[in-house]
C-alpha cells in the first residue's frame, strides 16, 4: 500500500510535468486543448487514492463507528465518474470539430532564429505525454492487481486513456500535416469511445459496489474469481443458509443467513479458498441465526 | 478494449514504437500542405485574391502593402483586390472565397480569431478605449500559406 502511495505522488509529479509541456506547446490547436484537459483530468485518480488512502487509515470513532473501510468504495466512484467524464468530453469535443469543420491553424515558431513548424513541437510534447503514462500504467497495474484496488486500477485505466490519446493527437498532427483537417478529429472520436466504454465499465462496478453488490471484478463488472470460489466454499460448509458477499473498499464482508457460528471464535483465514497471502481479500464473516419467526427453525 | 499487462507488455510498446515511426515518416517534411490547397493554387494560377478593408489608414496601407509585395515576390503571383467592409470579407475569407484581408484593425480580444487566423500585427495603435492592430488576416487551417505569408510579415517588419 505504502508503495502504491508514493507510486501515486509519482504520478502527481510527472503529470503535472506532462500538463506544463502540453501547455507550452497547444498553441490554438483543439487537439491539444482536449489532451491537455484529459492530462489535467488525470490528476483526479490518483489525488482521490491518496486521500481515501489516508483517510481509510483513521480509527473508527462514535461518529463513524464502522471504521472507514468503505472509503476506496467512494474514490472508486469518483475516479469512474471522472473517466466516463473524460471520454464524453473528448467524444463530444472531436464529433463538434468534425461537424463545423473546423480547419486547425499550425503555423511556425521561431526557435534560435530557425523557422520551426509548431506541429513538430506539439508531436515532441505527445511524446512526452505518452511516455509517462506508459510507464505509470505498467508500474500501477500489477500494483492494483495484489492490493485488489479499484481506484488504482481505474487510474491505471487512465493513463492508458492518456497514451491512447497522446497517439490519436500525433496522428491528428501529422494529418494536418498531410493537409488532412479532419484526421485528428476522427482519431479523438475513436479513441474517445474507448475511453468511454472503460469509463461506463468502471461507473457500472462502482455502482454495484455502492448498491452492496456482490463483488465484481477488477477490470469488468462479472462476479471476481475469488469472491465465486469463497461462496461456494461457504454455501458446502453451511447448507442451507443463504450467503451474501459484499465488497468494502478492497476486502469482501461475507454474512451468512440463517446458520450460527460453528464455534465461539473463528478464524476467517479457514473459509478463504486459494491463495493464504490474499486471505486479507475476506475481512469479516458474521452470522444472523435461524429466525423462530420465519419458520427458519424446524419445529416452529 | 482492456488493458492488462499480460496482454499488452513490451510487445505491445515496441509495436506501438514502430507505429508511431511509421506514422512520423509518412508525414515528416518540412511544411505543412494546405487541406484546400490555398499556396499551390498560387503558385499555379498567380493570383492571390486579397479583401481590401475599404476607409483603412494611409500608414495601415503603407505596412501592409511591404509585406504583400514580399508575398507577391514569394509566390509570383499578383493580388486581384475585392474592396469591402470588414466582416463581409472576412465572411469571404472563411468561405474560401478570399486568400487574404488587409487593411482590417482589430482588438486583441477579437472573437474572429478563432475563426480566421490572424498575422503578427503590422502596426498597433492605442486609442482611448483599448488597443487596435493592424493584421493581415487568412483562412484557417491553411498552414504552408499562413506560414508563407507569416513569414514575410516578419521579414517586412525588418526592413529599414
Amino acid at each position: 500500500m505504502r508503495r502504491a502511495e508514493r507510486l501515486e505522488w509519482w504520478s502527481i509529479a510527472w503529470t503535472i510535468s506532462v500538463i506544463v509541456v502540453m501547455g507550452a506547446a497547444m498553441g490554438s490547436s483543439q487537439t491539444m486543448k482536449t489532451a491537455w484537459i484529459e492530462d489535467c483530468l488525470s490528476l483526479i485518480p490518483p489525488a482521490v487514492f491518496l486521500i481515501s488512502a489516508r483517510v481509510e487509515r483513521r480509527p473508527a470513532n462514535a461518529r463513524f463507528p464502522n471504521g472507514f473501510a468503505r472509503v476506496p468504495s467512494l474514490a472508486f466512484v469518483i475516479a469512474a465518474t471522472a473517466l466516463t467524464a473524460l471520454g464524453s468530453t473528448l467524444l463530444v469535443d472531436s464529433a463538434m470539430s468534425l461537424v463545423s469543420q473546423e480547419h486547425a491553424t499550425v503555423a511556425a515558431v521561431h526557435i534560435f532564429g530557425k523557422e520551426i513548424w509548431l506541429g513538430w513541437i506539439m508531436v515532441a510534447a505527445q511524446v512526452y505525454s505518452i511516455v509517462v503514462p506508459v510507464v505509470l500504467g505498467w508500474l500501477k497495474l500489477p500494483l492494483a492487481k495484489q492490493l485488489n484496488d479499484k481506484t488504482l486500477f481505474t487510474d491505471a485505466m487512465t493513463q492508458k486513456a492518456n497514451w491512447m490519446t497522446g497517439i490519436a493527437g500525433i496522428g491528428g498532427v501529422i494529418g494536418i500535416r498531410l493537409g488532412y483537417w479532419w484526421a485528428d478529429a476522427v482519431a479523438a472520436g475513436l479513441i474517445s469511445l474507448d475511453i468511454l466504454n472503460d469509463g461506463i465499465r468502471a461507473l457500472r462496478a462502482a455502482s454495484a459496489e455502492l448498491v452492496d453488490g456482490a463483488p465484481r471484478a477488477l477490470d469488468s463488472d462479472d462476479i471476481a474469481e475469488d469472491a465465486s470460489a469463497l461462496h461456494a466454499v461457504l454455501d458446502a460448509r453451511f447448507p442451507g443458509a443463504e450467503i451474501h458477499l459484499r465488497e468494502t473498499g478492497r476486502v469482501i464482508s461475507a454474512q451468512i443467513v440463517g446458520a450460527t457460528p460453528p464455534d465461539d471464535t473463528l478464524d476467517v483465514r479457514d473459509y478463504w479458498p486459494g491463495d493464504p497471502d490474499r486471505a486479507w481479500r475476506l475481512g469479516h464473516i458474521s452470522f444472523v441465526p435461524p429466525r423462530s419467526d420465519r419458520g427458519d427453525v424446524p419445529g416452529n | 478494449m482492456s488493458w492488462t499487462q499480460s496482454k499488452r507488455g513490451p510487445i505491445a510498446l515496441s509495436m506501438k514504437t514502430h507505429h508511431l515511426m511509421l506514422l512520423c515518416l509518412a508525414g515528416c517534411g518540412n511544411m505543412p500542405k494546405d487541406p484546400e490547397g490555398t499556396l499551390d493554387r498560387i503558385r499555379q494560377e498567380h493570383v492571390i485574391r486579397v479583401g481590401r478593408v475599404e476607409g483603412g489608414s494611409a500608414a495601415d496601407a503603407s505596412d501592409w502593402r511591404r509585406v504583400l509585395a514580399r508575398v507577391e515576390a514569394s509566390t509570383g503571383a499578383k493580388p486581384v483586390f475585392q474592396p469591402g467592409m470588414l466582416e463581409p470579407l472576412l465572411l469571404d475569407l472563411e468561405a474560401g472565397k478570399l486568400d487574404l484581408v488587409v487593411g482590417g484593425r482589430f482588438d486583441e480580444k477579437t472573437p474572429w480569431k478563432t475563426r480566421v487566423t490572424l498575422g503578427p500585427p503590422i502596426a498597433k495603435a492605442e486609442t482611448p478605449i483599448g488597443t487596435t492592430a493592424s493584421h493581415i488576416v487568412a483562412r484557417n487551417g491553411e498552414n504552408a500559406w499562413i506560414m508563407l505569408v507569416q513569414r514575410e510579415a516578419k521579414a517586412a517588419g525588418k526592413e529599414p
